[in-house]
């Protein structure tokens, strides 16, 4: 937890130049960003004890301007039945990540009561949105010169947003297929509710998770230390994993990552070994 | 018969004996009558059409020196600018540890006159104020051929005029006192003595009227003089007046300008080509006091009858005419005043008129051509064609002879109605400075790409573009082009951002777009503010991405970015940026220094005492919540803090100024806090939002609170001033939009709309307009969307 915590940190502050992580700048880091990371997670655990209280609902539920890191989002989670907002599923879903990222199985379990496809949709939703933050990561990294072409393993991928399907670099591949998927995601042709989803549009859901999960594999074969960073903070694959796997978006076999944790720890300690098994390599 | 005798029992030997010739001679005067008063309403036609002729040509001259004035405002402006940026180049070079002294001037050259980066707009206002400052930069001879055209006709109005009246003697015509409608029409502000002095004069005619021999009327001159004065036109300059006639004409008095009255006459034209929109909506208001000059006009004739053939009555008829052309230059209260003692004065004036025993046969006549009630019938079958104000004239004529106690009453009505209709058509006159204030916003474009809480969104200054900066931590910028001039496009509404930024690890709160650079930037939760090259507008949405747009991280705050400014003013070297953070600082960086951006920094006691706020726990610190650089004072900054407070900052020496007094509902918590400070593009006025859902207005200089209103149901999230300052548009967490006139003193909202669903506990997150495209607003809103408005 706390090296993973490092360096995620070390690549918050790596500069635009495609210059990687160094040992040094992480052990200049170590100190405050771990203490951050502790109060930021024990935070959120008094919150979520307390959010009972009347007197925390009083509060309206926004960051202002001019909030501290810690004072983001610090509000007690509510209940899905007393959100009363058109977005209520995504509130219900961001408030469950912010407690806690890595229990991935509460966040993918569908709430009582509540549309499946409608939950699917938030959770791939969310799952572009957070991808974002991974590729924000590859990019240093993830040239047209070091990756010249979308590879994963022994498997390359032809771009399939563009009107013939292209062969991008790893780069612009990820960044056109989630663009792609956050368009699609956002087209009132296919999803005109939040609601409920329509059953031509369901579909949809499979080619989305079959090209975001080209985006996870490319990291873990070829950026594996972002990856397991971004894993470690985030727990982002091993919720799409078992998202699409529960829903069946993807078939068995295209699966290709090898399974990261075979113990129900949690990914963090997987993803750690693994990480520094990587480093000794 | 025998209802004719009772009816006129006034005239006992008459009602007697109504012997065929009597009745004879009645038809045969009322036929000439008729006949005189058509042949007079012909040379009114005519009149009028050469006087609507000539105010078509000066209305053409007047556009065209406008739209000329514009260009050189622009010009001037454009000037002005490479001016400041010069010179506060040159200061930069020169002061790196800056002091006062070294500032003021910087102050000075900038204050009196705002920058105007956004300046498409507000030229408007801009133009006005200018043509009435340089008259002598007018040029008359714009658009030639459709000047040239009613001078023309209206060479050959007059023409047609001074044949009918040719009778007149010239040495008369030359004896007569100034026509004081000319004068006045020209008149500016500060001549308002002198015209007032001439409306007592006009007034005074219509005692005059009735004499005979009354004094010669104006339009003999009009008649005389105009032809030279056409030519004239021709030769460029008058022959008697000095050429710089315009402005020395400002500076004549009354009294002189009776006596050159001919030039000036002349000169009026080009001269008030140079009035600009002033001009338009005072040139309105001529034609109004025509039913009140119609009333008074028509009578003479009735007075006249036993001269009713002599040429000169004729000529006393048209000689009125001119009245009909009496400029207006009043406000409606003096005009409306003026009209009620013109209206008693003739009320008083037909009181003797009764006891006339000449005027007992119109009398007659007039009683007769009521009580068989034919001729107002045919009189308004003759009149059908003409225009309302006669008509008007006409029915008031007709009741004024009845009861001489109406007289006052009906004009007084009369001038309400020509008030009115001055009133109404000077609304619709300044309606067309800001034409598109009554029209409503409308969304036109929805952009929805992001997947979640828009913060931030900014235009292209010059095109139609826009930045949005989201809480998913992208960038996205939008090419609106087609969007917004294909209609067709809004069918599918599905627009794609021509570029997404990617870099920060959190949340967007603010991004700004600097055209000059052709860079933009975000400012983000992740403590960072990032700098990106701006793509071009022709970018495909799936182009090969571009490494060199990534152009530089400003990395120095300890927590949450929430808001950046650009500097309103660029400079080729320099674009200063600030920025605010929770970490308690302001920061101002350099963007096009390289390795070391950051310029200056302070916390909230500003530079000073910097050091000792350390001590006391940086903890309590309030935390800047908004900034804004002031337009109006380029030297200087407004933040705004947690604790409600509104602090003016020294740019260079990050020195408190000021402190405005606006935490007067500030209750300890954040609750009360500022969430947005904006400065007014051209006043001297700071505009505050509140989390407890006040906007407030502060005079930048005295940092007093001006003015303060509740304006949305819950917390004011964003605020924009739209680019000519009158209007001010507000976001609130209550999921609407709202727009104020601020330009009132009342304040009042001109329009309410909602533009976003709300997500949590937010509503609308940013407002903006179009630096220059008044036509365009855009809003950004927790449920990810960005919706552009456009008004038309």
């Amino acid at each position: 937890m706390l090296m993973e915590a490092q360096v995620q940190e070390t690549l918050k502050h790596v500069p635009t130049s495609p210059t990687t992580t160094t040992t040094a700048t992480q052990s200049d880091l170590t100190t405050d960003s771990t203490i951050e990371e502790k109060t930021t997670t024990s935070d959120s655990k008094t919150v979520s004890v307390s959010s009972g209280t009347p007197s925390a609902t009083g509060r309206p539920q926004r960051n202002l301007p001019g909030t501290k890191d810690e004072g983001l989002y610090q509000w007690p989670q509510r209940p899905l039945e007393s959100i009363e907002s058109a977005f209520a599923l995504r509130e219900y879903l961001q408030s469950l990540i912010r407690q806690d990222p890595h229990n991935v199985d509460l966040i993918i379990a569908l709430p009582s009561g509540q549309d499946e496809h409608a939950w699917l949709y938030e959770h791939l939703c969310q799952i572009c949105l957070e991808l974002n933050y991974l590729i924000v990561h590859l990019e240093p990294e993830c040239t047209p010169e070091v990756c010249p072409e979308m590879r994963a393993e022994e498997w390359m991928y032809y771009c399939a947003t563009h009107p013939t399907p292209r062969e991008c670099c790893a780069i612009d591949y990820l960044t056109h297929t989630l663009d792609g998927a956050s368009a699609l995601l956002n087209n009132v042709k296919f999803f005109p509710s939040r609601i409920c989803v329509p059953e031509g549009s369901v579909k949809n859901f499979q080619s989305i998770a079959r090209r975001l999960y080209r985006i996870f594999a490319h990291a873990y074969f070829h950026h594996r230390d972002i990856f397991d960073a971004f894993e470690a903070e985030t727990s982002l694959y091993d919720r799409f994993l078992k998202l699409s796997r529960s829903r069946k978006l993807i078939t068995d076999k295209l699966i290709i990552i090898p399974s990261l944790n075979n113990d129900d720890n949690s990914a963090a300690t997987g993803a750690r070994q693994i990480m520094s098994r990587s480093r000794e390599d | 018969m025998h209802q004719f005798q009772s009816f006129a029992p006034p005239q006992p030997p008459t009602a007697a004996e109504y012997a065929f010739p009597s009745v004879l001679q009645f038809l045969q005067s009322e036929w000439r009558r008729f006949e005189r008063d058509r042949n007079e309403w012909d040379i009114e036609k005519s009149e009028m059409k050469a006087r609507i002729a000539f105010l078509e040509g000066e209305k053409r001259g007047v556009d065209n020196s406008k739209i000329d004035l514009m260009k050189r405002v622009k010009m001037l402006e454009f000037a002005l600018r490479q001016e400041r940026s010069k010179y506060v180049e040159a200061k930069d070079d020169n002061s790196v540890g800056v002091s006062a002294q070294g500032q003021q001037p910087l102050a000075q050259g900038v204050t009196p006159s705002h920058v105007n980066t956004k300046s498409q707009n507000r030229m408007s206002t801009y133009g006005q104020n200018m043509t009435q400052v340089s008259p002598t930069s007018a040029t008359p001879g714009l658009d030639p051929l459709g000047r040239a055209k009613s001078r023309e006709f209206l060479r050959i109005c007059l023409q047609e005029i001074s044949y009918l009246t040719a009778s007149v003697p010239q040495s008369i015509a030359s004896a007569m006192p100034p026509a004081p409608t000319r004068l006045v029409r020209n008149e500016s502000d500060r001549r308002a003595a002198a015209a007032a002095g001439g409306r007592n004069r006009k007034s005074d005619y219509y005692p005059a009227t009735q004499t005979p021999s009354g004094p010669p009327p104006p339009l003999n001159r009009a008649n005389s003089v105009p032809l030279s004065t056409l030519q004239s036109f021709g030769k460029g300059k008058p022959a008697g007046n000095s050429p710089p006639a315009p402005i020395e004409d400002k500076a004549e008095d009354a009294t002189l300008r009776q006596f050159v009255v001919p030039q000036n006459a002349v000169q009026q034209t080009p001269n008030r080509n140079t009035k600009g929109s002033d001009e338009t909506t005072r040139s309105e208001p001529i034609v109004k006091p025509a039913p009140l000059i119609t009333t008074n006009m028509t009578k003479p004739p009735t007075e006249k009858m036993d001269s009713e053939k002599d040429s000169s009555d004729d000529m006393d008829s048209v000689e009125e005419d001119p009245v009909t052309v009496v400029h207006s230059p009043l406000s409606g209260d003096a005009w409306h005043a003026k009209l009620q003692r013109a209206g008693q004065q003739l009320a008083l004036q037909n009181k003797p008129k009764k006891t006339n025993k000449a005027e007992d046969d119109v009398q007659l006549a007039k009683d007769v051509q009521d009580k068989f009630n034919i001729s107002p019938e045919r009189l308004n079958k003759m009149v059908k064609e003409w225009d309302k104000t006669k008509i008007d004239g006409i029915g008031s004529q007709r009741s004024m002879r009845k009861k001489k106690a109406k007289d006052s009453a009906l004009l007084d009505e009369l001038a309400n109605l020509t008030v009115n209709e001055a009133e109404t058509d000077l609304g619709t006159r300044t309606g067309d400075a800001a034409n598109d204030e009554p029209a409503r916003w409308r969304p036109k474009v929805t952009l929805r790409r992001h997947m979640d809480t828009v913060r931030s969104i900014a235009f292209h200054p010059t095109k139609k573009a826009i930045l949005s900066g989201s809480e998913d931590g992208t960038m996205k910028f939008w090419n609106l082009e087609a969007a917004l001039g294909d209609s067709r496009k809004l069918a599918s509404s599905e627009l794609d951002p021509i570029h997404t930024y990617r870099g920060h690890t959190k949340g967007i709160t603010a991004v700004a777009l600097s055209a000059d650079q052709n860079k933009c930037f975000s400012a983000s939760l992740d403590r960072t503010v990032r700098a990106y090259g701006l793509v071009p507008m022709n970018k495909e949405t799936y182009a090969r991405l571009d490494p060199s747009l990534n152009l530089s991280t400003f990395v120095g705050h300890t927590d949450a970015v929430w808001d950046i400014r650009l500097f309103p003013l660029s400079i080729s070297s320099s674009q200063l940026l600030g920025s605010i953070s929770a970490d308690g600082t302001v920061k101002i960086w350099d963007t096009e220094t390289k390795g070391a951006p950051l310029k200056s920094s302070w916390g909230y006691d500003g530079s000073d005492t910097s050091s000792a706020t350390a001590s006391t726990g940086p903890k309590q610190r309030p935390v800047p919540t908004g900034l804004d650089f002031c337009p109006t004072d380029l030297k200087k900054m407004v933040v705004s803090y947690s604790n409600s407070v509104i602090k003016l900052f020294d740019i260079e020496t990050g020195k408190n100024i000021l402190t405005f007094k606006s935490n007067e509902t500030y209750d300890g918590t954040t609750g009360t806090q500022i969430n947005k400070v904006i400065c007014h593009p051209t006043l001297p006025v700071v505009v505050s939002g509140h989390e407890d859902r006040y906007i407030r207005f502060f005079d930048l200089k005295s940092g007093a609170c001006s003015y303060s209103m509740l304006t949305h149901l819950d917390a004011v999230s964003s605020l924009d001033i739209d680019p000519a300052g009158l209007v001010l548009c507000s976001g609130g967490h209550d999921a609407s939009v709202r727009l104020w006139d601020i330009a009132s003193t009342q304040r009042t909202c001109l329009q309410e709309f909602t533009g976003h669903r709300r997500k949590g506990n937010e509503g609308v997150c940013a407002v903006q307009y179009h630096p220059t495209m008044p036509e365009l607003l855009a809003t950004g809103g927790a449920d990810s969307l960005v919706k552009i408005y456009t008004r038309s």
